[in-house]
């Protein structure tokens, strides 16, 4: 009851501040409203009330469908919607990320979309917009919760940044023709040497937690490396990530790094943001995903040209595709007009640029290239509506690209994401319910080694094994072993 | 008769203290629907908790909950961390506060004032603040420990975060640092409110200061010594979150000498977010600190028994 009191008024006040651009008063009896909850990085922008009411102009003659945005700030999503979906709060269409996709539909927050045949009466638009197959790749335990967005599915793996103002002090050959230059992984070690010997002051390199799957082929199944497949997921053998060779080499390169002075003593202590030390002067070169587009956003995080490096291949892992779904929650007061309206979203251009951009000349103009851009006298820090969040939106692919980036962007997405390697697992969803003990109890153990480990402060020799042990102990191959027989059942069905 | 006669003067004693029942009633309510009304949710520790089914309606499944609390060799550790940094903290930080009482009683005017505020301060900052505060100090490369004070003893620099053997000695540094200020103020007041006179004949007497506290001080503090060091008992089983998390700043390698069983469940369940599980961690820990404010009692009684809470 304590908790509900509480829950009821802690949304309450959410709602009065999230929903401050609700329109309330409907003359038409007729029209259904639907309430579209999803995040940007700093919550809704001033004018959200102005886009929303442009955004309702078109569906609601079109399909007698009104829309409240309820935007929320990226590091309170999770909790604000488990607070609203707990209370029981009407929420029709929800953004998710993979951890809040698996964690919701788990705890039986979010619907069937096959149920009633939902999906297929009236979400038709989505079907072809997305592709059936791709679709099928968000189901967890052979029930789809969610829909899988439109974006960069494939991740371009061993991906480094690299300023460009000290690969020029090394006279190091930059070919501007490309956006990503392919390199082995020994030339990138070269380049990592020459930088040290020219800036021995400066940071070489940076690595972070993520680092480790950013270079790997692996394909962590479940969202978690407790159980992998090598290799891009060529076979569907369950192995354990930790006695791979893969494993071994890569922190031994870690190892050596830090033993040559490349990493910062203070690296695992230190949470900054890579971009934010590059900027600062203090460190030359991190790691990155690779995508088109990339170069854009690297350079703006760093404040400074990067030219990015690529050592393995593109891939599309089974977690990709079901990184931001969009789901319809049991909080919803009608399913079909939900799911009708998502429809319109993943098929209609103007809804999604009004979504993704705003309003056309007033925080958005069309150049004779066809790019979006700022009108004049509007930037990044005034505009009432400028989020670039395009990539958790249903259909990214059918909103104008913006200025700077190439304007075949959505073309070169697709191309990415068609001639990227496919792990033979993708659309298997790891359902961790049976054994969730000991994935709690391995993944205290992770923690406790992983930084030392993957960022190079521990001979691997000894530490990896000593891991290794504790995690068996902990019932890591339990996990490992209800993954392997998951995924069998998963692909006997296929 | 007689028994009539009784059950007559508790109901006039009864309607005299009507008034003082009714001032009672906005607390007892209060603690009604706060403490006592969610006591049936606590059934979601045992169950396979579903959203759409509801707390009552979803699964039983028995003690599955708490089991990650026990696989591994972890439990152990983090129950000895959680335990035995409480009971430093209960041994230092009362040390120290009533240490800090009696100086502070023993100054007066304005420099008093500035002494308690200064004193209270730390307890006021954000462990995240402290953690940065405690990370200046210990940086490998940057920090003042390693720059300014090992050099002057000709000491190589330490590698403080991935070096759990120190942490022990900074966390209840930290602690004592943290909550010392707050702490000393429940037993000044005490200590302001004792009867001067006592003092005054042993003067007389020809005491000295070390005499006076040794002798009057400590004595008439004893009550609240008690209460309190009972009260911290009960919590012995809960830590304090931002301490063990923010100032060793999520350290992994730290995990042997800081890891509690707060951070413990936070941690695991950061990725799965599961609602039973985690109500499973709070039942286990009410339960041990419910029979560990018991059992100190029972101990209180048998030494001095005005002194026990109950």
């Amino acid at each position: 009851m304590k908790k509900k009191v509480l829950a009821m008024l802690l949304t309450t006040a959410l709602a009065t501040s999230l929903g401050a651009g609700a329109i309330t008063a409907s003359a038409d009896e007729d029209v259904k409203k639907v309430i579209l909850s999803f995040y940007t990085w700093t919550g809704a922008p001033t004018d959200t009330e102005m886009v929303q009411e442009a955004m309702n102009e078109i569906t609601r003659e079109k399909l007698g469908i009104e829309v409240e945005l309820q935007i929320s700030d990226f590091a309170s999503y999770q909790q604000n919607m488990t607070l609203a979906l707990s209370a029981g709060e009407q929420i029709d269409i929800m953004a998710n990320l993979s951890s809040t996709y698996a964690n919701f539909a788990q705890q039986g927050y979010l619907m069937d979309l096959n149920e009633d045949d939902l999906l297929s009466t009236y979400g038709q638009g989505i079907i072809e917009a997305l592709g059936q197959e791709n679709i099928d790749a968000c189901e967890i335990g052979g029930v789809l919760y969610g829909l899988p967005n439109n974006r960069d599915w494939a991740q371009g793996r061993g991906c480094a940044a690299i300023a460009r103002q000290y690969l020029e002090g090394i006279g190091y050959e930059i070919d501007d023709s490309v956006e990503i230059m392919r390199i082995t992984l020994d030339e990138l070690n070269e380049i990592y040497e020459q930088l040290h010997e020219a800036y021995p002051d400066k940071e070489v390199y940076r690595p972070t937690t993520t680092s480790m799957n950013q270079f790997s082929n692996v394909d962590a199944l479940g969202g978690n490396v407790f159980g992998v497949l090598l290799n891009n997921g060529e076979s569907l053998t369950v192995e354990n990530l930790f006695t791979s060779d893969f494993y071994k080499e890569y922190c031994a390169r870690m190892y050596e790094y830090n033993q040559k002075g490349y990493i910062s003593q203070d690296a695992a202590t230190d949470t900054t943001a890579v971009g934010e030390l590059v900027k600062a002067g203090s460190v030359m070169t991190y790691t990155t995903g690779g995508k088109p587009g990339i170069k854009v956003q690297e350079t703006g995080l760093s404040g400074q040209d990067m030219v990015i490096f690529q050592t393995m291949d593109n891939y599309i892992s089974s977690t990709s595709l079901a990184g931001f779904p969009w789901a319809i929650p049991i909080n919803t007061e009608d399913a079909e007009v939900a799911m009708t309206y998502l429809n319109e979203l993943y098929t209609n251009a103007d809804l999604m640029n009004l979504l993704a951009w705003g309003i056309e000349g007033v925080h958005y103009v069309v150049n004779e290239d066809g790019l979006a851009t700022f009108p004049e006298g509007v930037d990044a820090t005034n505009s009432g509506y400028y989020h670039s969040m395009g990539w958790e939106l249903p259909n990214q692919f059918l909103t104008y690209v913006w200025e700077g980036n190439n304007p075949d962007l959505w073309e070169e997405m697709k191309e990415f994401n068609n001639s990227a390697v496919v792990s033979s697992a993708s659309g298997f969803t790891f359902n961790s319910e049976n054994v969730l003990n000991q994935i709690t109890a391995v993944q205290n153990i992770y923690n406790e080694y992983q930084a030392s480990i993957e960022l190079g402060f521990v001979d691997p020799e000894t530490a990896i094994p000593e891991m290794n042990d504790k995690m068996m102990a902990a019932g890591l191959q339990d996990i490992i072993d209800e993954k392997q027989a998951q995924l069998d059942e998963w692909a006997a069905t296929k | 008769m007689g028994k009539t006669k009784k059950r007559h003067m508790t109901w006039k004693k009864f309607r005299r203290y009507i008034p003082i029942y009714i001032l009672m009633l906005p607390g007892l309510i209060y603690l009604f629907i706060n403490n006592y009304m969610p006591l049936p949710g606590l059934s979601v520790a045992f169950k396979q908790y579903n959203a759409k089914l509801g707390i009552y309606g979803s699964k039983w499944v028995g003690f599955k909950n708490f089991e990650y609390l026990f696989t591994t060799n972890d439990a152990f550790v983090i129950t000895r961390n959680t335990i035995c940094y409480n009971l430093a903290f209960i041994v230092v930080n009362t040390v120290m506060a009533i240490l800090v009482a009696i100086i502070l009683s023993e100054l007066t005017g304005k420099i008093k004032k500035f002494y308690q505020s200064a004193i209270l301060l730390p307890n006021l900052i954000s462990s995240v603040i402290i953690g940065y505060l405690v990370f200046a100090f210990f940086s490998v490369e940057n920090g003042f420990v390693n720059n300014k004070i090992l050099p002057i003893f000709g000491i190589d620099p330490i590698s403080w975060y991935t070096e759990p053997k120190y942490w022990p000695f900074i966390l209840v540094f930290v602690s004592a640092w943290k909550s010392v200020g707050y702490n000393c103020i429940i037993y000044l007041s005490t200590l302001m409110g004792f009867d001067r006179s006592y003092y005054e004949s042993a003067q007389i007497d020809g005491a000295t200061k070390l005499q006076q506290i040794r002798y009057i001080t400590l004595p008439l503090l004893r009550p609240t010594i008690i209460m309190l060091t009972l009260m911290a008992v009960g919590r012995i089983f809960y830590s304090d979150f931002g301490l063990f998390y923010q100032v060793p700043m999520n350290q992994g390698a730290l995990y042997s000498t800081t890891q509690t069983i707060d951070t413990y469940v936070y941690r695991g369940l950061l990725q799965l977010g599961n609602i039973s599980m985690s109500a499973a961690a709070g039942v286990y820990q009410s339960i041990v600190g419910f029979i560990l404010v018991l059992g100190a009692n029972l101990l209180v009684r048998k030494i001095d028994k005005d002194s026990a809470l109950f």
